[in-house]
């Protein structure tokens, strides 16, 4: 992991693989989107609504997943100091709070027709939203404190408490009473919805994915940059 | 999938509003990179000096 600490290796690798992932993931959208809204079946009880799954819950599981990635970035941060783990997850920030939004709002969408409510206050929902905020605050974070070292210590604490809330989220539908529907993909006695749909959602959780890691390589590139022209800029004012 | 269907509207919204946030998500990223990289040129073209030494990081702690 050291082997990757050096910023100048790290943009050659971004450079190189960049165009494969987005390659990769304008193809998975092509096969997600024609397989979820053409080759799946309407659901018997939910009939065309059952196809909002396929944004919602890739949304969902990115959501959960690029928080972890920003606390585990956070721990190495503090335990190895590796210099490109807080900015893995200040950048990964704005992008885990963009997928929690979507996940937010679909759901909802979702929820109308199937529950007849827009919201409900239950521990599944208001989690997510809990975690929307923890996005917003940890941002917040970076954004209002001046001194980058104060900032970033504030940040990764901020990560690694909210990480608390991760799997609060993930099993809040088997532990309460909830009119969200509990795990049918990740269950230990295998998934409980049919290949049919299966298939195509995981192919739209692959493509989100994949979509995440082109938009995190191109962020955390930007970012090594800013902080480049940041040190160009006091350099040159500093000899000017 | 049928466009006639019972709340075929919430579906629409669902994607419209996925595409929406997915590709404000990606011009973001690109103007960013962008407006970043052309400062970097204009300041490289001004006399900042080109490139840092490989062992040095860009950390602002």
């Amino acid at each position: 992991m050291q082997k990757f600490a050096n910023p100048t290796r790290f943009l050659r690798l971004q450079s190189a693989i960049q165009p494969w992932v987005v390659a990769a993931t304008i193809v998975l959208f092509a096969a997600g989107l024609y397989s979820g809204l053409v080759m799946a079946p309407p659901d018997y009880q939910q009939g065309e609504t059952v196809r909002i799954m396929f944004v919602h819950v890739p949304a969902a599981w990115l959501a959960l997943m690029i928080y972890s990635i920003m606390a585990l970035s956070s721990a190495v941060a503090i335990v190895f100091r590796h210099p490109l783990a807080d900015l893995a997850a200040k950048t990964a920030a704005p992008i885990g709070a963009a997928f929690t939004f979507l996940a937010l709002a679909t759901g909802s969408l979702w929820g109308k027709p199937m529950w007849g409510a827009w919201w409900v206050w239950d521990a599944g929902l208001t989690s997510m939203f809990v975690l929307f905020l923890l996005y917003l605050g940890y941002i917040a974070v970076w954004q209002a404190i001046e001194d980058p070292a104060r900032g970033a210590l504030i940040a990764r604490i901020v990560a690694l408490v909210g990480f608390i809330n991760i799997p609060i989220i993930k099993f809040s539908v088997d532990w309460w009473n909830s009119l969200h529907q509990p795990a049918s993909v990740f269950r230990i006695d295998g998934p409980a919805i049919h290949s049919s749909i299966l298939i195509p959602l995981l192919i739209m959780a692959t493509a989100y994915t994949m979509l995440f890691l082109a938009l995190h390589l191109s962020a955390m590139r930007a970012e090594i940059n800013a902080r480049k022209l940041r040190q160009m800029e006091l350099a040159h004012v500093g000899s000017s | 999938m049928s466009f006639a269907a019972e709340h075929i509207g919430f579906v629409i919204a669902s994607y419209a509003l996925s595409a929406i946030v997915i590709a404000g998500l990606i011009a973001g990223h690109i103007l960013r990179a962008h407006q970043v990289e052309r400062r970097l040129k204009r300041l490289e073209d001004a006399g900042a000096p080109r490139r840092r030494k490989a062992t040095e990081v860009p950390n602002e702690q």
